[in-house]
């Protein structure tokens, strides 16, 4: 196990990317080559690493699009989109053309939520896409027009804010330099007191007490220590960290380096999903601010800041992961304990917090922790951001205060149609029925726990297709590590595979029941205990909806017999009757 | 030989049905290994459709012995008929529980593989083609396991499994117990 530890190559994630550039694809030769003689590990380990990413995996071609594979982008006419643009140069999603010119794809939801349907052209955002946006693109793609040189707007990301609480506003008010004033001379113990009080907790979901965690850190005899910023915001439907990364990245590094301060590291890494490298130039420059500003501190006092960008993994966003993967590997989680505060990067005891946390903690800081507590509940304190997206007229960004009844919430973002289905804290948290108790319900930590992410869905949506949707998610992206997981996210998307064809049976829902135990119990990580959720949700409280799409028979085969005789049917020529199979018997006649 | 006969006689003979899908007959074999146990079955029981009688259709019976996956069109009507006939349908042996080894054919395209065998081997006489009589079922695509064709009420596990589990179950079905196997009867080679 420590051999295995020590197997680290940090630096590979960004050297990948860079091999991309370079020579199209990191998992051939040459890159592989070069690659493995400045890590030092073997050309198949570093394919083996490289493999796991999703966007390393994207074929080379001039114009990469990825279309949005998310429920609110599928529910926006994305597939009829898809489907456009790969009629216009007669391939399928997930193939290249002949001339290596065009790829397209799906994705996972980019954050882009807010913006549906939203797609992804090498690795630049273009939201809110229309039937004419795609002819547009396909004639600069026709015309082999650069993507650099495409129009801006189709890039423009808008981070809408329809409701401002004390915290944006003091966001908005205070300017870069002031909290920059707030670096200097501030006692690592003092920092952390000010969390403490202020009752500051994770904003990344989980809700761990962030000083709790600091302070676990700090007291490790290890004087090596890291603070991760966790940009990697990949749960579908959660776009709240963009915001923050665009307008306010001071804010973030100010936090960040108080944040490695109050627990004694030396460097801050903000770990950026994929899908944002748009923002890396503002990012840098933020960054540049910050470094200079504490130019004035004694070299010993300052802070490394470092940047480092993922590639394409939702689990990468679980702490030990997203380390993992900093660490030049496959994003599994790690077995835990120990956990990160006392062996993460590299070994050594290191504190991952959310953008949305360490943003929260130059506030606390700049504010008071009196200040903080003013707002929210005496057990979730404080104001908290919360995106909402699906059948709303204003899809976008709200802050309330920790403890707003999610029915408020979605009131404010004037629901399109009468709400049916709300999916909270994104896939891994609930699919409620929009009932006035559930909409009763406080959005906290002690009551109904979110991590921002709301999804509003009227009567229009079927909440067995939202939960398909979910499904194949979660199959997509398990990392595949431990076997309740890598498995059981399969059964439950072919499960729902077959509901969907229309030759799903009682029974399939009572033999995915044990798959679904194991899942909740047995799993390695977070990821595999919440697979199973929308399911779960779906039986709970839409049971009547599920039960409309069962077949009343005992059984059913899972695929077409008949399409399973198209291959012997074409090889022998044959048309018959007993070159054909029915898919459901014959009702039964008296015997 | 742990297992006991019914101690009372049953108001009728209990009926059982047997199959072979895409099996070797093996399981059957290992059926007939009860041995002179035979005698003492069918003084309890009355066979329906089975390789071991003549019945041509399957009729109305408390247990099905199905052995073998299924592989052609033809399998899944026989193992269709065979599930509406019978209050219990057993899967009997490797192939019909998970496909068994003749299911590593999908691991090749089944027109190459019929092709390959039926035309392109060097032994086959100049002209040869594929059979296309409508006479004879299709293959399907894949072979898969009876329980993706229809519910499963119990599986024998082995390649065969042995006489003893078989008796063994069949005594348990016949006393109206659950049926159990101890772990030295259990086997899925």
């Amino acid at each position: 196990m420590a051999t295995e530890r020590q197997r680290t190559a940090p630096g590979l994630l960004a050297a990948l990317h860079q091999a991309r550039l370079r020579w199209g694809n990191p998992l051939e030769e040459p890159a592989l080559a070069e690659l493995s003689a400045a890590f030092a590990l073997p050309p198949g380990e570093i394919a083996a690493t490289a493999s796991f990413y999703h966007f390393f995996q994207t074929p080379p071609a001039r114009y990469q699009i990825h279309f949005i594979d998310h429920v609110v982008d599928h529910h926006a006419g994305i597939e009829a989109l898809c489907n456009r643009l790969c009629a216009a140069f007669a391939i399928q999603p997930g193939e290249r053309t002949a001339d290596a010119h065009l790829f397209v794809g799906w994705t996972a939801c980019a954050g882009l939520s807010d913006q549906a349907p939203a797609a992804i052209v090498n690795g630049r955002p273009l939201p809110a896409l229309t039937p004419e946006r795609i002819d547009a693109i396909i004639d600069a793609i026709r015309a082999q027009i650069p993507v650099a040189e495409w129009p801006a707007e189709w890039f423009a990301v808008a981070n809408p804010v329809y409701r401002r609480g004390p915290l944006l506003t003091w966001l908005h008010a205070t300017p870069a330099a002031a909290v920059l004033e707030q670096l200097s001379a501030r006692e690592p113990e003092a920092i952390l007191q000010a969390v403490a009080d202020a009752g500051l907790r994770g904003r990344g979901g989980a809700g761990f007490p962030t000083a709790t965690k600091w302070r676990f850190c700090r007291e490790t005899a290890d004087p090596t220590r890291y603070l991760i910023c966790n940009a990697d915001e990949g749960e579908p439907g959660t776009f709240k960290d963009r915001l923050l990364l665009t307008h306010y990245p001071d804010h973030l590094f100010a936090g960040m380096t108080l944040a490695a301060r109050a627990i004694g590291a030396q460097t801050a890494m903000l770990y950026l999903r994929y899908e944002y490298q748009y923002l890396l130039p503002k990012l840098e420059a933020a960054r540049e601010r910050i470094l200079a500003a504490q130019s004035q501190l004694p070299p010993s006092e300052r802070i490394t800041l470092e940047i480092a960008l993922g590639a394409g993994a939702y689990v990468c966003g679980e702490e030990s992961a997203l380390i993992e993967s900093l660490e030049g590997k496959p994003g599994r989680p790690r077995v835990r304990p120990p956990f990160p505060v006392t062996s993460g990067y590299l070994g050594q005891p290191t504190v991952v917090n959310n953008v949305e946390t360490l943003v929260a903690v130059a506030a606390i800081v700049g504010n008071g922790p009196q200040w903080w507590r003013s707002m929210g509940t005496p057990d979730s304190s404080g104001p908290k951001l919360f995106c909402v997206s699906g059948d709303v007229a204003r899809p976008g960004l709200y802050e309330f205060p920790y403890g707003v009844a999610l029915g408020d919430l979605i009131t404010a973002a004037r629901p399109l149609g009468t709400p049916y289905a709300i999916q909270v804290s994104g896939p891994s948290g609930t699919l409620l029925p929009a009932t006035p108790e559930q909409l009763a319900r406080p959005l906290a930590f002690e009551a109904l726990p979110c991590n921002g992410t709301v999804m509003v869905f009227d009567e229009r949506r079927d909440p067995v297709a939202i939960v398909r949707h979910f499904a194949r998610f979660f199959a997509h992206e398990s990392c595949g590590f431990c076997t309740p997981c890598r498995v059981g996210t399969q059964l439950i998307a072919k499960t729902f595979a077959k509901i969907a064809a229309g030759y799903a049976t009682r029974f399939d829902l009572e033999r995915l029941a044990p798959a679904l135990e194991a899942m909740r119990l047995a799993s390695n990580c977070g990821f595999g205990l919440s697979a199973g959720n929308p399911v779960r949700d779906l039986i709970a409280y839409f049971r009547p909806r599920l039960d409309a799409h069962l077949q009343p028979h005992d059984f059913l085969p899972a695929f077409s017999l008949d399409a399973e005789l198209a291959a012997t049917r074409r090889l022998t020529g044959r048309d018959d009757t007993h070159a054909h199979l029915a898919q459901f018997e014959q009702p039964e006649a008296a015997r | 030989m742990t297992a006991t006969a019914p101690t009372t006689t049953p108001p009728r003979k209990i009926r059982i049905a047997t199959a072979s899908l895409a099996g070797c007959f093996g399981c059957h074999m290992s059926f007939a290994d009860i041995d002179t146990r035979l005698l003492a079955l069918s003084e309890w029981v009355t066979f329906d459709r089975s390789p071991l009688t003549d019945w041509k259709t399957v009729g109305e019976c408390d247990i099905a012995l199905i052995e073998g996956g299924v592989c052609n069109a033809e399998n899944v009507e026989v193992l269709r008929a065979f599930r509406r006939a019978a209050r219990i349908l057993v899967a009997v042996g490797a192939c019909a529980i998970n496909g068994g080894l003749p299911a590593q054919r999908n691991h090749h395209r089944v027109e190459a593989l019929l092709t390959h065998v039926f035309e392109t081997d060097r032994h086959l006489a100049p002209g040869s083609r594929v059979p296309n009589d409508p006479e004879l079922p299709l293959l399907l695509e894949h072979v898969h396991p009876i329980h993706e064709i229809v519910r499963v009420d119990y599986y024998l596990p082995g390649c065969p499994p042995t006489a003893e589990v078989i008796w063994t179950f069949l005594m348990d079905l016949l006393a109206g117990r659950e049926p159990h196997f101890p772990y030295p009867m259990l086997r899925y080679d």
